[in-house]
């Protein structure tokens, strides 16, 4: 009798975990099947706003707007330069981090006006006109920069 | 007794006499049974018809629904991933007529909602004797909605889908069309039918941007010069990559039934011409290439040549002895048939086998044309041939051969696929690359000097060479027709490091005040060229540079002598 009643518990047992485990699968069957429908209904909302997307951009109807919206026409040859033409910044090659060299030009001419000669002082001497190079307020063209910056602005 | 007899018998029936115990206890025994095997079986019944209908696999159906849910044609692409053909979800009405109770009535209902049908036309589908007639297809979610309501039995909706090409016109000839069962019918839909029934998508070559560009361009010469129609081809040389393709008049391929059969006819691969003297460009090349002449060698072109019933001319006959140069400067017939008589026959067949010009277009679509080429080629069709008459080959076998004789020397086919990084090309040696060198340079002396046909199209800082042609279109009698012209023009840019290679033609234009009665290739095809290369150029990457540079002009060969004076480096 015993017997009986342990084989009932477990088939019981057994019976509920098999039902657990069937409806388990079912439940997530429906949502894989509810996912894959949503996957291809999503698809097809973004192939019909691509294509829509397609239909607006179509170049023929960007040209129209902007001819009738835009003050803005195709771009002349004369207007396009390559790289080269721009002058760049001039960047110490030795130091990346170090933006303005200093470059070191001639002691400017005396004034005629000046008559009257002062005695040079001690730091007068030792102060040489110094200028930092900022394009484009500098023409570079044919200013031989390698050299400049070789001389550095040792004091 | 008898009335007694009745009655005890009532009486037994409503109050029986009361039986033996034991005989009740069976009785009710059997009764209780009785209930109970009725109770089960019933019961029974039920279980089994829940399980029956339960349909365990249903969810195994659907999910295998998408699994094997049929695949959609795949998309059709630009080179830069801009969508050209694709499908859209559409509701098919279609109708079961053995179940249409009321034939009249469902006409009469459903007519307003569908477009393409009327009543009577309605009723005769409605009356057919199969069991499937199709009444609309593209029905509009509203439409849908209002037909439902109508609850018409034997009308039923379908889901399918509808291929529709969302940039209208263009590449509307390269693109084709499918039939309803979206089967390709023409066009790239023909050619690559398999890989997109397949769901795959496929990249063309074309690019949308050049594609409007060179539309746009080509449709305002053919209105300004009242032409019937036109084309163009853009080739990248290095790839054999068609960049733009266009044909006009063309149609909308989302309403492929209205257009006519000359808008639906591609003219850029189709269409044969005679392409006149664009062909001396080819001419030139084969004589450099084969030593019959240098570019200074000279010709006396100054008396018409008589070959058999016909004599050839020149538009400005000269009154000197012209060098090769001059000949394609000037664009001397007389010139370029002295030239090909120089070199013969067999070799001019030979090298136009080479170039692709007697065979199809090796194309992805199904719209190619085999070129009409002379059946006795003889001296007659070897002159005439020397300067593009005799011969007719689609505008896109020319863009192909020019591309060969004036970039490098190499055939590459042509495509419309986009080619991949890996794929490797086959390339044929037709020209060596100092005669590619020499025919770019007298194409750019075309185009730069100031007595050069194709001035034009000059379009400055993107080095531009080219050549005219104007051909005077062949009549169904055989004859030609001097008031039915056909104006191109090849152009090869930039001449110092070739890239591409245009061909616009225009067919039929007739001569304007604003041109001075002129419709020729340089009137009429060159300006477009001019007006497309400074578009196009910014998109392609290629920069404007500076024409009087040394290092361009190194690149040229300037070995040439025009008008007794050597060709100077500022006319390149």
């Amino acid at each position: 009798m015993r017997m009986i009643l342990i084989g009932a518990i477990v088939l019981a047992g057994l019976g509920t975990t098999l039902y657990q485990v069937k409806t388990g699968i079912d439940a997530r069957q429906d949502r894989l099947n509810d996912l894959n429908l949503t996957i291809a209904v999503t698809k097809r909302d973004i192939a019909v706003l691509e294509a829509e997307w397609a239909y607006l951009s179509r170049p023929e109807r960007i040209m129209n707007l902007s001819n009738s919206l835009l003050d803005m026409e195709p771009i002349s040859q004369d207007r396009i330069l390559p790289l080269d033409a721009i002058p760049m910044r001039v960047m110490s090659e030795l130091n990346p981090e170090k933006p303005t060299p200093v470059v070191q030009l001639p002691e400017p001419k005396k004034p005629k006006a000046h008559a009257i000669k002062h005695a040079p002082t001690s730091a007068d001497t030792n102060k040489r006109t110094t200028m930092s190079v900022r394009l484009p307020a500098l023409d570079t063209k044919g200013v031989n920069i390698k050299a400049i910056l070789a001389t550095g602005d040792k004091p | 007794m008898r009335h007694k007899g009745f009655l005890s018998t009532l009486h037994n029936l409503v109050l029986p006499p009361r039986p033996d115990p034991a005989a009740s206890r069976v009785i009710a025994e059997m009764r209780l049974l009785l209930c109970a095997s009725v109770a089960i079986l019933a019961f029974s019944i039920i279980g089994f018809r829940i399980f029956n209908l339960s349909d365990a696999g249903a969810r195994e159906r659907i999910a295998n629904h998408f699994k094997t849910s049929h695949i959609e044609r795949g998309q059709i692409l630009d080179r830069k991933g801009r969508l050209l053909a694709t499908n859209l979800p559409i509701t098919v009405l279609h109708a079961d007529p053995r179940e249409i109770m009321d034939v009249t009535d469902a006409a009469k209902k459903l007519a307003p909602f569908i477009a393409r049908h009327d009543v009577a036309s309605l009723k005769k589908l409605l009356s057919k004797q199969t069991r499937y007639v199709e009444l609309d297809r593209k029905l509009t979610p509203l439409h849908h909605a209002e037909i439902l309501r109508l609850g018409i039995p034997g009308v039923y909706f379908a889901q399918s889908t509808l291929r529709v090409y969302p940039r209208a016109e263009t590449a509307a000839h390269i693109l084709g069309q499918v039939d309803p069962e979206d089967n390709g019918i023409a066009g790239i839909e023909k050619s690559q039918d398999a890989h997109l029934a397949a769901g795959k998508d496929i990249h063309l070559s074309l690019d949308v941007g050049l594609q409007a560009i060179m539309r746009a361009e080509i449709s305002k010469q053919i209105n300004e010069f009242e032409a019937i129609g036109g084309a163009g081809v853009l080739l990248d040389t290095r790839s054999g990559e068609i960049l733009a393709m266009t044909s006009l008049p063309d149609y909308n391929p989302n309403h492929f039934a209205k257009a006519s059969d000359d808008a639906r006819f591609n003219r850029a691969t189709k269409g044969l011409y005679e392409m006149g003297s664009t062909f001396k460009v080819l001419n030139t090349a084969i004589a450099l290439e084969t030593g019959a002449a240098t570019p200074r060698t000279e010709f006396e072109v100054m008396k018409p040549l008589r070959v058999a019933r016909f004599t050839i001319n020149d538009y400005h006959p000269s009154k000197k002895p012209l060098n090769v140069a001059e000949i394609m400067v000037h664009s001397s017939n007389i010139g370029s048939a002295l030239m090909a008589e120089e070199f013969g026959a067999a070799i001019q067949k030979e090298y136009m086998k080479r170039l692709g010009l007697l065979d199809r277009l090796p194309l992805e679509l199904p719209e190619i044309a085999k070129p009409l080429s002379p059946k006795h080629w003889k001296r007659a069709a070897t002159l005439t041939v020397s300067y593009g008459h005799g011969i007719s080959i689609s505008p896109t076998h020319l863009a192909s051969a020019v591309s060969t004789a004036s970039s490098n020397g190499l055939r590459i086919a042509p495509t419309l696929l986009k080619r991949k990084a890996g794929d490797e090309l086959v390339k044929t040696r037709v020209f060596s690359e100092q005669t590619a060198r020499a025919v770019r340079s007298m194409m750019r002396l075309v185009v730069s000097h100031k007595e050069g046909t194709g001035k034009k199209a000059r379009a400055p800082g993107y080095m531009v060479g080219g050549k005219t042609g104007t051909a005077e279109k062949v009549q169904a009698d055989g004859g030609y027709n001097a008031k039915a012209n056909l104006a191109t023009f090849v152009a090869t840019f930039p001449v110092h490091d070739p890239r591409y290679v245009i061909v616009i033609m225009v067919d039929e234009p007739k001569g304007q005040k604003q041109t001075y009665g002129y419709a020729t290739g340089g009137w009429v095809a060159a300006p477009a060229v001019r007006r497309i290369v400074e578009q196009v150029s910014p998109l392609l990457g290629v920069h404007p540079v500076d024409e009087e540079s040394p290092l361009i002009r190194q690149k040229l060969m300037f070995d040439f002598n025009i008008g007794n004076q050597e060709a100077t480096l500022a006319s390149f």
